[in-house]
């Protein structure tokens, strides 16, 4: 009787143990903003996936603006592909991108945040830029795309958006050192999920992926302060404006 | 534009709530992202605050308050220092701390704002080489270099997109300029090597062809300033005339005859447009003018000219012209007057009024190459 009462009593110890989990730190609930999910985006999805998604999208279409031949089917694939790169509404790449950087510096500059965040994050907002870039190019190429009648300066536009979405991928050797996202002026997605995967890895504590009602239910008080909204009433990211 | 993009990005999101937790509403409101330091204009309460720093430097809110104001004034590293100097005095204290994280955010986020307003100019200056390469668009070539000045390979890429459009002196304008900013750049000289002998070629294509392709070649090598500029504006009038323009030809003539007074068949082709075209403006009346004068008619000529003069009294040099004709006609009616006196001494009859034209002059065209 006695024996099982201690079995019971380890059981119920190590139970408790088992439901009594730490809330993560805001540091990390802010990286999960980024690399996990946040309920303004479509389907939820951080914001480095959202750009990681749109990225391919965006390199997808040019690849098809840049094989058409027709001018207006030039002009609908660019248009398309500068839609998914610029556009603010529709979480476009560089928005997102954006974005995603914005969250990591928030997790930076959070109480909890530690050295390596503190460190990293701006590190990460200064390698972003060349992505930004190519983005911002796609744009300006789209507007001629958009204003040409002209379909071998289309084609030839359409063929540099192409270079550039992929380069937005991959990243690119402009050096031509034989390293294609070798240094932060080459970089694409690759480079700079690389480079959050890694800053992720060095964190002590580890980081954990952030359970969704941590994620969602970020609440910043008004003298400053983030808390998690204990009646889960999906946050105050607007608190973020 | 650029404002409210930034305060665009300001407001979806970053830094403006997480940095400024600790700093007071005031003080994040008046930061934009990209300001920079105002300490120069000496702020009654940044001055103050400085002044009760050098008096109380162990004084930890007086510290706190000239880092405040120093933020305000967007002098962030100057507010770093103040604090981190502050650190060995108050070690560990919370509120410096803070402050001085703060502060040092408040760089990084101009540094972050900096870099994305540096991407879009990057991608601007992309999109201007682009088109300017590849399309030969020269205007992009000029908006990319309005947004880097100083940029030899857009300065080489200019000058490609003139050879291109067949504009050799603006091409050797971009070369020249590019030579100044990298005298050793060989890829400089070889294309100024181009770029002259195709002004070569289109010299002498505008004086030995006819047509549009002569007028073109002619006009695309043509400058005021150069030593053969008054050759090729009589030639692109004569090229005018004979494609039956003749308002174009009489503004050629007009500037070749600003280039070099005293051609004869300038003068004449001009007195014969202007009296075809029907113009009576100040310049066309003032090249008229100049025209008689020219020819020998300078009584005819000033009146011409004291009629562009009272249209235009600005016009450039009329004023210096009519000096020179009015010297001119003084000494015309000085020979006259002592011609007369010496036929007056052999008793010979006087002859008819000067200002009477002495010849005719016929409206024909100097339309020969040779013009």
């Amino acid at each position: 009787m006695s024996i099982c009462r201690w079995v019971l009593v380890a059981i119920a110890l190590t139970g408790a143990t088992g439901c009594v989990t730490r809330p993560p730190t805001i540091a990390h609930v802010h990286i999960g903003h980024a690399l996990s999910g946040v309920h303004v985006t479509p389907g939820q999805e951080g914001y480095l996936l959202v750009a990681e998604a749109r990225a391919a999208v965006v390199r997808d279409l040019a690849r098809k603006a840049a094989a058409a031949d027709s001018l207006p089917k030039i002009k609908a694939d660019v248009a398309s592909a500068v839609e998914a790169t610029t556009s603010n509404d529709g979480f476009g790449l560089k928005h997102s991108l954006v974005q995603a950087s914005n969250h990591i510096t928030f997790a930076a500059t959070s109480e909890d945040a530690s050295t390596n965040i503190r460190a990293s994050a701006p590190r990460f907002a200064e390698h972003i830029v060349r992505v930004v870039e190519r983005c911002e190019l796609i744009g300006l190429l789209g507007k001629d795309v958009a204003a040409t009648t002209n379909v071998s300066e289309a084609r030839t536009l359409a063929a540099e958006i192409s270079t550039l979405a992929a380069q937005n991928m991959s990243g690119e050797d402009s050096d031509g050192d034989g390293l294609i996202g070798g240094k932060p002026p080459e970089y694409g997605m690759q480079q700079l999920r690389r480079e959050l995967d890694q800053m992720i890895a060095r964190e002590d504590p580890p980081y954990r992926v952030v359970d969704q009602s941590y994620l969602f239910n970020l609440v910043r008080l008004p003298n400053g302060r983030w808390v998690f909204d204990k009646f889960k009433r999906g946050g105050n990211i607007d608190g973020y404006k | 534009m650029a404002t409210s993009k930034r305060q665009s990005r300001l407001t979806t999101g970053l830094w403006a709530c997480a940095l400024l937790t600790s700093m007071h509403a005031g003080v994040s409101m008046a930061h934009d992202g990209k300001s920079t330091c105002d300490a120069t204009g000496q702020q009654t309460s940044l001055v103050n605050a400085r002044q009760s720093l050098e008096r109380s430097p162990r004084d930890l809110q007086a510290r706190l308050d000239l880092a405040e104001q120093l933020v305000k004034a967007s002098c962030y590293e100057d507010a770093v220092h103040v604090l981190q100097d502050g650190e060995t005095l108050h070690p560990r204290n919370q509120q410096l701390q803070t402050q001085l994280q703060t502060a040092r955010s408040l760089i990084k986020e101009r540094q972050f704002f900096e870099g994305l307003d540096q991407a879009e100019i990057a991608a601007q200056v992309s999109r201007h080489v682009l088109r300017c390469t590849r399309f030969g668009d020269v205007a992009a070539c000029d908006q990319a270099l309005a947004l880097k000045p100083n940029d030899v390979a857009i300065l080489l890429a200019k000058g490609e997109a003139l050879i291109k459009a067949e504009k050799p002196i603006e091409a050797l304008e971009a070369y020249g300029r590019a030579a100044a900013l990298d005298p050793s750049n060989a890829d400089v000289a070889a294309k100024t090597k181009t770029a002259q002998t195709l002004r070569t070629t289109l010299e002498t294509r505008c004086a030995q062809t006819d047509g549009d392709a002569a007028l073109a070649a002619c006009e695309s090598v043509f400058r005021t300033d150069s030593p053969n500029g008054f050759e090729l504006a009589r030639r692109i009038g004569v090229l005018h005339q004979g494609g039956n323009r003749p308002s174009k030809a009489l503004e050629a003539y007009i500037a070749a005859n600003s280039l070099r007074r005293g051609d004869k068949a300038v003068a004449l082709a001009i007195l014969a447009l202007v009296d075809s075209t029907g113009r009576s403006d100040a310049a066309a009346l003032s090249a008229r003018g100049s025209s008689l004068v020219t020819l020998g008619r300078t009584r005819d000529g000033l009146t011409s000219m004291r009629q562009a003069l009272a249209l235009a009294p600005e016009l450039p040099g009329l004023a210096n012209q009519i000096e020179g004709a009015e010297r001119l006609l003084k000494q015309e009616d000085r020979m006259r007057e002592s011609q007369q006196n010496e036929r007056d001494t052999r008793g010979e009859p006087a002859t008819v009024a000067a200002n009477t034209a002495t010849r005719t002059y016929s409206n024909l065209q100097p339309a020969s190459h040779a013009n």
